[in-house]
């Protein structure tokens, strides 16, 4: 059998031409935007992703990890008691209003994070060095994302102020960058300084908690393997208290979860997608019909020879599947480059497999549909209309 | 369900047997809306067509001998009256079993000659033998002949931008003849052609219907073609004027039999004459 399709895709490959940009385009487009969602909703986490503790004991009912309250330091005990947990540590989560020194600065919304400064400590395990964890020792020490400074108004060595209290700017790093607000590491003695007055004369907490009270506490366990068991174990219907435990995969999904759903950015990507997957499909099975129609006397040929349109059909899906394979190429290579260089210049962007398949899946189906859309060309080929 | 008066060529050929029509039209109507107006092209109009001779339908524009054609061959329907194609209804053929039989018994040639530009010459021609499920060294094989029948056995890797409008033709006759078809349409073969490669095309066609026993109904307004052909029917204003042999006797309809639509018995009997 001759290979009509191809042979025609390889000798008239300046007619695919745009069929092929329609696809690659859509396809880097999703590809790009699926990164920017990982990217920015994966920083709603970056407390979680970035430290290496096992599990992670909070407020009840806490929806993402920059909602924290305050809770007891009686949750430590209960966790240090169970037999798997090996270490626990608490973080305190204050949020602070950044002045730079220098006049007409306005304030920056910070997210103050108060870490254990001791070495093998699990928050920001994954960015900090124990050397850096150190020096986050000297009262207000502070340790910011790179990205940030520039918004911060501050270089490394400055000093500035976080709600009133003088903070100095020891490093900056890559990784901690946030959403919704900077992220700013300091060690729990320095960020307890900056907690507002008023929260811990609130009379409810007051009653309740001592000054010692934490945000969250975090544990490591024995064996990370089993932390949906010691989780279960030690989530045993309220009886543990005035907290709640997730595993940090829990926490970390809750928390991207709740930025992407319930602040409908989820929806307006959703929608971004949907419209990209309309435009690539029109675009491309215009291109497709065109090329159909540009051969239609060579199909109404074929037909009156007693080739079916079935058959006919058979070669634009096969022209359509050509296309969407160049397509997903063209995507693959140039999204990674894209990604490459958006990841050098701090655009938060990241991708894994499972998205990267979903949007080549995607982009094959358009091109399937587009097909699909251009065989209806293949009508227009009726062998009668070659009659004089 | 279609009739299935299947002829076998042997019989065809004999010289001892005066063959069926392979090719039959009773009282057909075809009329076509142009606008507002309706276009009766064909009203009642009935002819048999015979294997083993170049069929030549001459006319002028609009006379309706390429309907006549695209209903003797199963590519449009008439409104009213019956096609026969090799002993089988046409009209009550689905399109699906118009498809498979244009697949095992028809060959068409076209005025344009609508040759993929991708495809060689051999190429082209082994297309249509895929459809049929023929292998790929069958397909080349019988390609090559078909080639080699038109006299483009030499210009078989040849694509179309390389070929001259005659050669393109030639191919496309290859095209139609692979199959081994027992019916060959052409329509206005040699329109676009100049004289010597109309000559060509002419001969070929009919050199087709006399060694192969096919069924060539050629369609053309060109008088070049006329002296090539083994029987001529001249059309005007959808009816058949003149039913005629070149080498023998010219046969004018006796009374409006023929003018009036070949719809009298008068008419058919003379265009059944077997020559």
């Amino acid at each position: 059998m001759i290979a009509l399709a191809r042979k025609t895709l390889v000798h008239e490959w300046r007619r695919f031409v745009p069929a092929v940009l329609a696809i690659g385009f859509s396809g880097v487009l999703l590809l790009v935007q699926a990164a920017l969602v990982l990217g920015i909703f994966g920083s709603a986490a970056v407390s979680v992703t970035a430290s290496s503790a096992d599990l992670w004991a909070g407020f009840p009912g806490t929806q993402s990890v920059n909602f924290g309250r305050p809770i007891g330091s009686d949750v430590e005990m209960r966790l240090r008691m169970d037999p798997d947990v090996v270490d626990v540590e608490p973080y305190l989560w204050v949020e602070g209003d950044w002045h730079a020194a220098g006049a007409g600065r306005g304030g920056v919304s910070v997210f103050v994070s108060g870490l254990r400064t001791e070495p093998g400590a699990m928050m920001f395990s994954e960015v900090l060095t124990s050397g850096l964890r150190e020096r986050l020792r000297e009262p207000g020490a502070v340790i910011v994302d790179r990205s940030d400074l520039d918004q911060l108004g501050v270089a490394v060595g400055d000093g500035a102020w976080i709600n009133g209290q003088h903070v100095r700017l020891i490093a900056a790093l890559t990784g901690l960058r946030a959403l919704g607000g900077v992220n700013v590491l300091a060690s729990i003695a320095t960020a307890r300084s900056m907690e507002p007055v008023e929260r811990t004369a609130e009379p409810s907490e007051a009653n309740t908690l001592s000054p010692s009270a934490m945000t969250y506490f975090v544990a490591r366990l024995r064996d990370p393997l089993r932390a949906d068991t010691v989780r279960a174990r030690l989530q045993p219907s309220g009886a543990f208290g005035p907290a709640h435990v997730w595993t940090a995969n829990e926490f970390a999904e809750r928390s991207q979860r709740y930025w992407l759903l319930n602040t409908g950015a989820g929806v307006a990507v959703l929608f971004m997608a949907a419209i990209v997957c309309l435009v690539g499909a029109v675009i491309t099975s215009q291109s497709l019909t065109a090329v159909v129609a540009g051969s239609a006397r060579e199909y109404a040929v074929l037909n009156a020879l007693g080739a079916s349109v079935f058959s006919l059909s058979r070669v634009v899906l096969e022209q359509a599947w050509w296309v969407g394979l160049l397509g997903v190429l063209m995507a693959a290579i140039a999204g990674s480059v894209l990604l490459v260089v958006a990841a050098r210049h701090d655009v938060p962007v990241a991708m894994n497999w499972p998205v990267a398949l979903g949007c080549t899946l995607l982009v094959g189906g358009l091109a399937l549909v587009s097909g699909l859309l251009a065989v209806r060309g293949l009508l227009r080929a009726d062998p009668a209309l070659l009659l004089r | 369900m279609e009739s299935t008066r299947i002829i076998p060529r042997s019989a065809l050929l004999s010289a001892d047997v005066r063959p069926a029509p392979s090719l039959e039209a009773v009282n057909v109507s075809k009329s076509f809306l142009s606008g507002e107006v309706r276009l009766h092209v064909l009203q009642r109009l009935s002819v048999a067509i015979y294997p083993g001779q170049l069929t030549l339908i001459s006319g002028p524009s609009g006379c309706g001998k390429s309907t006549l054609l695209s209903l003797l061959s199963g590519l449009q329907s008439p409104d009213g009256g019956q096609t026969f194609a090799l002993g089988s209804a046409l009209d009550r053929m689905s399109r699906r079993r118009l498809e498979r039989f244009r697949l095992l018994h028809t060959g068409f040639v076209f005025q344009g000659f609508n040759l993929f530009p991708a495809l060689t010459a051999r190429e082209q021609v082994e297309l249509p033998l895929g459809y049929l499920g023929t292998r790929s060294a069958e397909a080349a094989r019988r390609a090559m002949r078909a080639l080699d029948e038109v006299g483009m056995t030499q210009r078989a890797h040849a694509y179309p931008a390389q070929l001259s409008g005659g050669e393109k033709q030639r191919v496309a006759i290859a095209r139609a003849l692979a199959k081994e078809p027992q019916l060959l349409f052409a329509d206005e073969p040699t329109s676009a052609l100049d004289a010597d490669n109309g000559q060509k095309v002419i001969d070929i066609l009919h050199r087709i219907a006399v060694s192969h026993g096919t069924t060539v109904l050629c369609v053309s307004h060109d008088p070049r073609l006329v002296r090539h052909a083994d029987r001529v029917l001249t059309m005007e204003d959808g009816v058949i004027r003149n039913d005629w042999r070149p080498s023998g006797p010219v046969r004018q309809p006796a009374g409006e039999g023929l003018a009036s639509g070949a719809s009298s018995p008068a008419s058919r009997v003379l265009s059944e004459v077997w020559p």
